[in-house]
């Protein structure tokens, strides 16, 4: 009797020590989605007043911007956001995907280990360093040789020889759109190749056993079975790439510029607002610096959003 | 026992007072590195530590106008009227000047008169062998090479200066009318990069450009530099002596709140960019202000070996000795509001 007492006690205790660690976690979930709604209020509130004077519409699709005549145009920002992420997961997809093969299929156990470091350590790399890098080394190269040279070669193809074209100083948005793909590949390839790592052999081996190649074993064993695992990279990818800010900035000219070349200078929302607010002496700047700052959480929002039902959502359907 | 305890508090009083004794500031990054050297010698003298963080003029108007600061920094001066406003009091701290830096193989001393800088920024002269810019270097063989102008992509005080000189110098011809931190300057033939060190960079790298940049930056970067014709017509080397004498020229005093432009000054010796660093202190805090105010005149008295070795050129005696009345009709007068 005496036992089965003690017994009752103890459950309680425990069920009381679950309750405080159930109740402490959500606290800690709670916290942080609090100050994503907190920030959300205030960059809110502080560019309303801008919303307020230009008008909303006016606002996002204003093409100028400048605060001496107080001209406040977000769309040249936002474009450029959206142009050199887009070039930088296009260049960036493809790189990771052969680095993330290439280490876990194809490279001999003793290189693994120091290729595999190599590319974790470049997703550490601060981002400042790939700005100073970007400017000293990459612009000359770009503006001697990469561009003058892709400008040749699609001289004569319809809608790539007004893509590669531009003024080719070598700060511009296709060098801006470089330098984030190299940011970002690591990220792509260390998900894509730890997601290849963990397809169980007895799939692989099963392929084999019916005749199938290494390339048709990669392709249409592994690949779509990490499915979601890489396709969730990629969206980690695009998400860091909308938000950087630093390297950007050192390398994409800094003009508000709406054009299709992409050897021409431009901005993107975290650069203008990097290189003005600290300066910035009059209400309406600051507010409409925020009001950059609010329109890329939403552009944030909208793209990782779409990103993840369209396609993650794909992918569950057809194939998990 | 009393008299012990009165002691102790004593004692205990002037402690913290000494333990406290420190002064805050923010604002102008270009200045921080002569702020920051000066309060490192001065804190070793009197004990008394001067915190100042660089977070650009516009931030440090903002901190001093809501008293979060005991003193901003700007590059750019108030007007009387803000000045009146945010009850602010306004002195210079120390002169800068901006040079044009270039990348022309073959050519060491290039000459621009004040025709030549004004084609080049209005967009008429495109190369550099154009007749304008030939006529002042007879000796010299000009390229045929575009000319790539490279300016701050961020908002600066060094812009500010650069613009306020070619406003003064060229009017209308430009695309701009008035002195900005970031202009919209209406060229095709323009790069962007950030900071000073980014401006410099893009000279270094890309042949046929020319650019502005702090005088430090095109010492330290090893670039060259472009003699420039003054207000009165002769062509002067950038040179600490010849930013002093843009400030011997200034109008200013106490009575505009040291509201002056020093670009395009007179003078045969004078740099036409010069440009300077504005303290604020709020009115009011009189007792603060002391302390403020002593660590300037340090500054004034003993600083100038330390300004000069930084590149900034110290203020005239003659415009420190109107600093100096006005903080004492401040410190003993009633115009303390």
């Amino acid at each position: 009797m005496k036992d089965y007492s003690d017994l009752k006690a103890l459950g309680k205790k425990f069920r009381f020590q679950d309750l405080i660690f159930e109740k402490f976690l959500l606290l800690t979930a709670l916290i942080f989605a609090l100050i994503l709604v907190g920030i959300f209020i205030v960059l809110f509130k502080e560019s309303s007043y801008t919303f307020k004077e230009i008008g909303f519409l006016k606002f996002i699709f204003g093409t100028e911007w400048d605060p001496d005549s107080d001209l406040y145009g977000a769309l040249p920002h936002i474009y450029g956001t959206l142009i050199t992420t887009m070039i930088a997961i296009l260049l960036a997809t493809p790189l990771g995907f052969g680095i993330a093969i290439f280490l876990a299929e194809l490279c001999p156990p003793r290189l693994k280990t120091v290729v595999g470091t190599l590319v974790e350590i470049l997703a550490a790399i601060p981002s400042i360093i790939y700005g100073m890098w970007g400017l000293y080394v990459l612009v000359p190269l770009m503006s001697k040789y990469v561009e003058p040279t892709l400008h040749k070669i699609f001289d004569h193809v319809p809608i790539l020889n007004e893509l590669f074209s531009g003024q080719m100083f070598g700060t511009d948005y296709f060098t801006a759109g470089v330098v984030l793909a190299l940011m970002i590949t690591p990220f792509i390839a260390s998900v894509t190749r730890d997601a290849l790592n963990v397809v169980p052999p007895i799939l692989k081996e099963s392929a084999y056993g019916l005749g199938a190649t290494k390339t048709e074993v990669i392709v249409k064993v592994m690949f779509p079975f990490a499915k979601l695992a890489i396709i969730g990279s990629v969206i980690l990818a695009l998400g860091r790439a909308l938000g950087e800010t630093m390297a950007v900035t050192f390398v994409v000219g800094n003009f508000p510029n709406l054009t299709v070349h992409l050897f021409d200078p431009g901005t993107t929302i975290t650069s203008t607002i990097a290189n003005e607010f600290g300066e910035a002496d009059n209400q309406l700047e600051y507010s409409a610096l925020i009001a950059l700052a609010f329109l890329l959480l939403v552009v944030d929002f909208l793209i990782l959003w779409v990103a993840k039902t369209v396609f993650l959502g794909k992918a569950r359907k057809y194939n998990l | 026992m009393v008299t012990k305890k009165a002691l102790l508090t004593s004692v205990l009083f002037t402690a913290s007072v000494s333990l406290a004794a420190s002064v805050n500031g923010a604002g102008s990054s270009a200045i921080a590195p002569l702020l920051q050297d000066w309060a490192q010698d001065y804190v070793s003298y009197t004990t008394v530590q001067v915190n100042y963080q660089a977070v650009g003029s516009g931030a440090g108007i903002r901190m001093v106008s809501q008293r979060m600061v005991d003193f901003g920094a700007s590059d750019a001066p108030l007007k009387p009227s803000q000045l009146k406003r945010k009850n602010l009091m306004q002195f210079p701290i120390a002169a800068f000047g901006a040079v044009f830096a270039y990348n022309l193989p073959g050519v060491d001393h290039l000459k621009l008169s004040t025709k030549a800088v004004c084609g080049i920024f209005s967009g008429r002269i495109r190369y550099w062998d154009n007749p304008v810019i030939k006529a002042a270097n007879p000796g010299e063989s000009l390229p045929h090479l575009p000319i790539l102008i490279a300016v701050r992509a961020d908002k600066s005080g060094t812009t500010y200066t650069v613009t306020s000189y070619l406003v003064k110098a060229c009017g209308s011809q430009l695309r701009f009318h008035k002195p900005s931190k970031k202009p919209f300057w209406g060229l095709y033939n323009i790069v962007a990069a950030k900071g000073n060190a980014g401006v410099a960079a893009v000279i270094q790298k890309k042949q046929g450009t020319i650019g502005y940049v702090e005088y430090t930056y095109a010492v330290k970067g090893g670039l060259k530099v472009v003699s420039l014709q003054n207000r009165d017509g002769y062509y002067v080397e950038p040179s600490l002596k010849g930013f002093q004498s843009a400030l011997k020229y200034a109008q200013w005093g106490p009575e505009n709140g040291f509201y002056a432009s020093l670009t395009y000054q007179p003078g045969k010796e004078t740099w036409p960019i010069v440009g300077a660093t504005w303290a604020l202190l709020p009115k009011e805090k009189v007792n603060r202000n002391k302390m403020v105010m002593e660590f300037f005149n340090w500054g004034y008295t003993f600083g100038d070996p330390i300004a000069k070795k930084l590149f900034y050129a110290p203020l005239p005696e003659s415009v420190k000795e109107k600093v100096r009345k006005m903080w004492v009709d401040y410190k003993y007068g009633s115009n303390t509001k």
